[in-house]
Parts: C-alpha cells; structure tokens; sequence
C-alpha cells in the first residue's frame, strides 16, 4: 500500500510538538506501508543530512516543483475557498500524487483539507485529528478565551466527514469524535521514547513547570504561583521552561528559576523532584505532562492536564481543586520514598501505554477502504 | 416554562437567598420614610423612561417595579450559579447532564448495550462476492476466493462485548475448514441443529481490541469453495447475514 503524509509545514525541524507528533506518526507507518512525505516546504542545508537518513522518501517543495509539470494557465486559477498560494500547492501536491499512484493521503489536522481536495475518489483520505476543535472550543469559552480556531461541533463534523478514515490522540478524543462522524477512527498516540531520568534524592524541593506562551499556560502559571503555591508550607524552588509569561508577583516561599528555551530539556529533569501541570483549559494531550511520564519524573495534574492520559496517570497525582494541588505537592516533597514509588508506577504504565499496535489496525481497515474504492463494482 | 414563570420562581429563590443571608444582620423594624422616598424615586424612573403615566393606580407601580426588580434578581441569581460553577473544579461543568445534552456530548455517554444489523452496502469489506438481498429489508454476501475475506465492524464502544455472525455454508463439507478471526483470537463456531448449514460465530471483545478504535476488522477463512448447482458458475465459500453486538452481563448491570 503507497501512503503519502502531506503537509505545509518543515516539520524535519521538530521545533514544536505539531512536527514532532507527525514525525511520530510517519516513523510509526514507514515500518508497515510504502511511505513517502510530500512537503510545500523545502529542505534546508542544515536538516538535509537528517532527512537523507530517514526510513522513507521525503518530498519537499523543490523537488515538487522539478517533478510535476503544471501549466502556467494552471497556476494562474484560483480554486474556490483557496488562496492563489494554497490552489497552486494543491495543485502540484494532488498532481504529484495521482501521477504516482498512491492509495492513501494522511493529512495533519481537519483544517489541512485544502491541500488534497482536487485529489480522484479513489484515494483514501486520513486526517490525524490532533485537537479536538469543539471540545477545545467549549473548553475556552468556559473561562470566557478564543482559541485560535473557533469551530463547533456540527462544523466540525462536516470537515471530518470529508475524510474516509480518522486517526485520533486519545480515546478521550476518540468518544468525542465517534459522536460526530460515523467513520472509523484508531487512536495513534502521540508517543516520547521512554528514558527514565528520575533520580531520588531527600528533601528534594525543586518543581517544573513547562509552557510556551499561550491563554492556557499563562494562565496555569498564573494560578499555581498566586494560588496554588502560597498554600504549600514549604520553600520551594520552581523551575519555568518556556516563554510562558511569569507574574511578577507571587508568594515567598517560591524561589522561580526563569530557564526561557532550553536546549536540552532532559538534563533538567534530571534535577526535578515534582513536575506540576495545573492547566485548567484547553484540549488534546499535554506535551508537558506526556513528558514528565516518559522520564518517570512524579507529574501533579488536573483532569485538563491528564486528558487522554488518564490511565497512565496514578490516582494519587490528580488534583481538581487548589487546595488538593497544593497537598499533593507537600505530600510528594516531604516523602521521597512517596515519589519514588510513584515514579516506578508511572514509568511502567506509560511502558504499557507505549506498547500499541496502531499501524497495523491502520493497514487493515484503511486496506478495506481502498479496496472499496478502487474496486467498487467488485466488493 | 415561559419568562414570567421564570422570573416568578427566581424572585423566589432570591428572596429566600437573601433571607438566609441577611438574617440577624438588619433590623426587622420597618424604615417607613426611606421606604416611601425610594418608591418615589422608582416611580420617577419609570415615568422617564416612558414606562408608565400619571395615570397608573400605585398598585400598577408596584407591579411594573416587581417585575423589574425581578428581573433583575433572575440575573443576578444566575450570574451567581455561573460564579459559582466556575469556583468548582471547572471539569465538572460538563458532568452538569444539561450541558452535556445541549452539546450532544452524551451521545457518548450513555451507553448501548446491542446492535443488530444485516451485512449493509455501507459496511467496509473486502474479500467477498457483491451484496444481496437478504429477507424483506436485509442484506447478505458470500465469501468469494483469495487470502482471507475482512470485514470491518463498528463496536459498542468501550464495555465488554460479544460480537456474533449469522450465516451459513453452501455445502455440509465446507462447515470443517471455516474459521473466524479478530486478530488471533479464533471466533466459537456453532452449526445449527435443525439446519446444518446454518452458524454462528461468536467472539468475546475486550481490552485492547476495542480499545484504541471504534471498530474491529474480522477475518473469515474457508479451505473449500463451491459452485451452487444452477446456472451461477461464482466459487462460493460461507454467506454472512447478520451482525449481533452485546455488552456483557456486566457492562449492563453497570448501566
């Protein structure tokens, strides 16, 4: 089967969790399908090596551009809801991969339909969901925010309808979803290599938080210095990675270590006693607290911090109210032996939840779907 | 309910909030000249904003003065049931049934315990001969020859359950060699008594299976395809009819 994943973005550069997360996805499908990725971006000297080396093709925009003959009577239309720049991408995209024969096209995100919309029936189209935009969307609102991308449930259920197969981050998302569309959705987890980088010590008293700028994070931040923090009846050392915006003022007994863009964030939580996760809006699956999980580090969360992880996270680390955040986190500092055992449970559930089959289950409906396709007037 | 039953019962609730609230702070004595300044100074309110002329008994003043205070109590109360839902874990906004109503979310929730269906058109296959009918309304395929015929299935969700497959086989000789898949647990195949063409495959789903996906793909296999006797010359393997989903004894004891 010849899956293409197309996108119009450098996500070789992995600078963000959106290109890491199709990173994952593609390394995941290279090992079960005839892989190729088709960018409108082109590859730079610096990542070239780095893409040379992967397991499958990587298409970027230049090599598009020498490939596909497109007209210049061709470039000069404009499809309708397009720009001129997204109609002539499409255009050498969906040109590029019929000529090419591909079976199937995953796309990353609902709102990414334009880049395969003048492609033939007969290929399968994959959107890898990501987010779920309503709940985010009701999620925001709840706090009186607008998320960058305001969409509803019913329109949200148009754009996924257009899409043959749906791949979703969490079962969270997956319920959302199967009440929308009646499609077939897999969970694909967004998945960081375990590497357990806790180290015990006594008396430990330094926290993470992580958070690039946003509503969610600054507002998480917010809450945990002014609120959630000044009832913890110890000094602590928080530890901030992120451009996150930092209030300027808090309680005394926190000791805030601004760290801005780190480049390596392992060698940090290396040091770390407890991570903290207090985001109370929002959707998908946190980055932060996926990590805090992959490197056995104990994480704090709320139920918005833990979405699509909560099998993965131990019941003593949920905290709902600030008053239980701020227990948790005494409790997790003054009891070393606490931490430790909950770091070997959390370690070992996400190595369970890392242990999924996803591309196989892929292959087998999706191979069901182009069949139907390609093969109508046989099934 | 409609706007006046409302503000009625939220003139209501006000007042009894601010009864408990106010109770032993302010003196029971009525303040007869503040009272009859603050009527004045409403009725003059009402008259600026053309809402009432000279004309109107006091007893109409009161009336329209009700209402708006009313009114006004309707929002306050409902701000302060907004504040208040807001100071609580803000998860449990949507475990409010309503809300979860109002969005659909609850699609999700409440669980179904069966499905029945027949093999529809709809359902992504692949492996098999064209659809038939099948009875007044159903439909039905025959496995046709290759590696295996696949056929994907929408679960329940995620409870435990049975999954069953009604049919049958074209030829006594074919019911040895047929067997039933999900993934590499084998499906429990029994042969009707009374028609001994006629089987059900059934396979217990939990865990891991149903888990990640809202449906299962199902594998048949048969080592012996046949020819009916007339003039149908297609090589035949076993037919499916009807697809059966059960929640366990469990999942709707749960319910």
């Amino acid at each position: 089967m010849k899956v293409a994943v197309v996108c119009d973005f450098p996500y070789w550069e992995l600078s963000i969790g959106s290109y890491v997360r199709l990173d994952s996805i593609c390394d995941a499908l290279s090992d079960v399908v005839d892989l190729t990725v088709v960018s409108s971006k082109s590859v730079g000297q610096k990542y070239s090596d780095q893409v040379q080396a992967l397991d499958y093709g990587v298409v970027d925009w230049r090599t598009l551009r020498k490939q596909v003959k497109v007209s210049k009577e061709e470039l000069g239309k404009r499809l309708p809801g397009l720009t001129r720049e997204q109609t002539t991408v499409s255009t050498y995209v969906c040109r590029y991969l019929e000529d090419k024969g591909f079976d199937v096209v995953v796309v990353p995100y609902l709102n990414r339909y334009w880049l395969v919309n003048q492609l033939p029936e007969h290929i399968v189209k994959v959107v890898d969901t990501i987010d779920c935009m309503s709940q985010r969307l009701q999620s925001f609102r709840a706090h009186s925010l607008t998320p960058s991308i305001s969409m509803s449930r019913t329109q949200e259920s148009k754009a996924l309808s257009r899409f043959d197969f749906l791949l979703a981050l969490s079962n969270d998302d997956l319920d959302e979803f199967n009440a929308m569309v009646e499609k077939p959705i897999l969970v694909a987890p967004f998945l960081i290599p375990a590497d357990p980088l806790y180290k015990s010590r006594k008396g430990g008293r330094n926290l993470l938080f992580v958070g690039a700028y946003s509503d969610p994070n600054n507002l998480a931040l917010d809450f945990l210095l002014k609120q959630v923090l000044p009832l913890v009846p110890v000094d602590v050392n928080l530890y901030i990675v992120g451009n996150v915006y930092v209030p300027e003022v808090y309680s005394k007994n926190v000791k805030v270590h601004k760290k801005g863009l780190v480049e390596d964030i392992r060698e940090l939580y290396k040091i770390i006693d407890v991570s903290l996760n207090p985001t109370y809006v929002g959707g998908g699956v946190k980055t932060k607290t996926l990590e805090a999980l992959a490197y056995g580090v104990p994480v704090v969360c709320t139920n918005e911090a833990a979405r699509g992880l909560h099998d993965v996270i131990p019941k003593e680390l949920m905290a709902n109210t600030k008053a239980d955040f701020a227990c948790c986190i005494f409790r997790l500092l003054k009891d070393h032996r606490l931490r430790d055992v909950l770091s070997k449970k959390l370690m070992m559930n996400y190595i369970n939840y890392t242990n999924v089959v996803w591309p196989e289950k892929f292959v087998d409906c999706v191979s069901l779907i182009s069949n139907r396709k390609k093969f109508s007037g046989e099934i | 309910m409609n706007k006046n039953e409302i503000i009625k019962i939220a003139e209501q609730v006000s007042l009894l909030l601010q009864i408990k609230n106010n109770e032993k702070n302010i003196s029971t004595q009525p303040d007869l000249e503040s009272d009859s300044l603050i009527s004045d100074y409403l009725v003059n309110i009402f008259k600026e904003a053309n809402q009432c002329s000279d004309n109107l008994a006091p007893s109409d003043y009161y009336r329209l003065i009700n209402e708006r205070i009313a009114q006004v109590q309707a929002q306050l109360y409902i701000m302060r049931l907004e504040l208040d839902n807001k100071r609580l874990d803000p998860s449990q906004v949507y475990t409010d049934p309503l809300t979860i109503l109002t969005d659909g979310k609850a699609k999700a929730e409440v669980g179904v315990i069966e499905r029945e269906y027949s093999f529809e058109p709809s359902i992504y296959s692949w492996g098999w001969h064209p659809v038939e009918k099948f009875g007044e309304s159903g439909f039905s395929r025959w496995m046709r020859p290759g590696k295996s015929s696949d056929i994907c299935v929408p679960h329940l969700g995620k409870v435990s359950q049975t999954i069953e497959f009604f049919g049958n086989v074209l030829d006594a000789s074919q019911k040895v060699g047929l067997k039933v898949y999900v993934d590499e647990v084998e499906a429990e195949l029994e042969f009707d008594m009374e028609n001994s063409n006629a089987f059900n495959a059934k396979i217990d789903l939990e865990g891991e299976v149903i888990n990640s996906s809202n449906f299962v793909v199902v594998s048949f296999h048969i080592d012996k395809f046949v020819s009916p006797e007339t003039n149908d010359d297609r090589q035949l393997g076993a037919m499916v009819s009807k697809i059966k989903l059960t929640a366990s004894q469990l999942e709707v004891d749960k319910l």
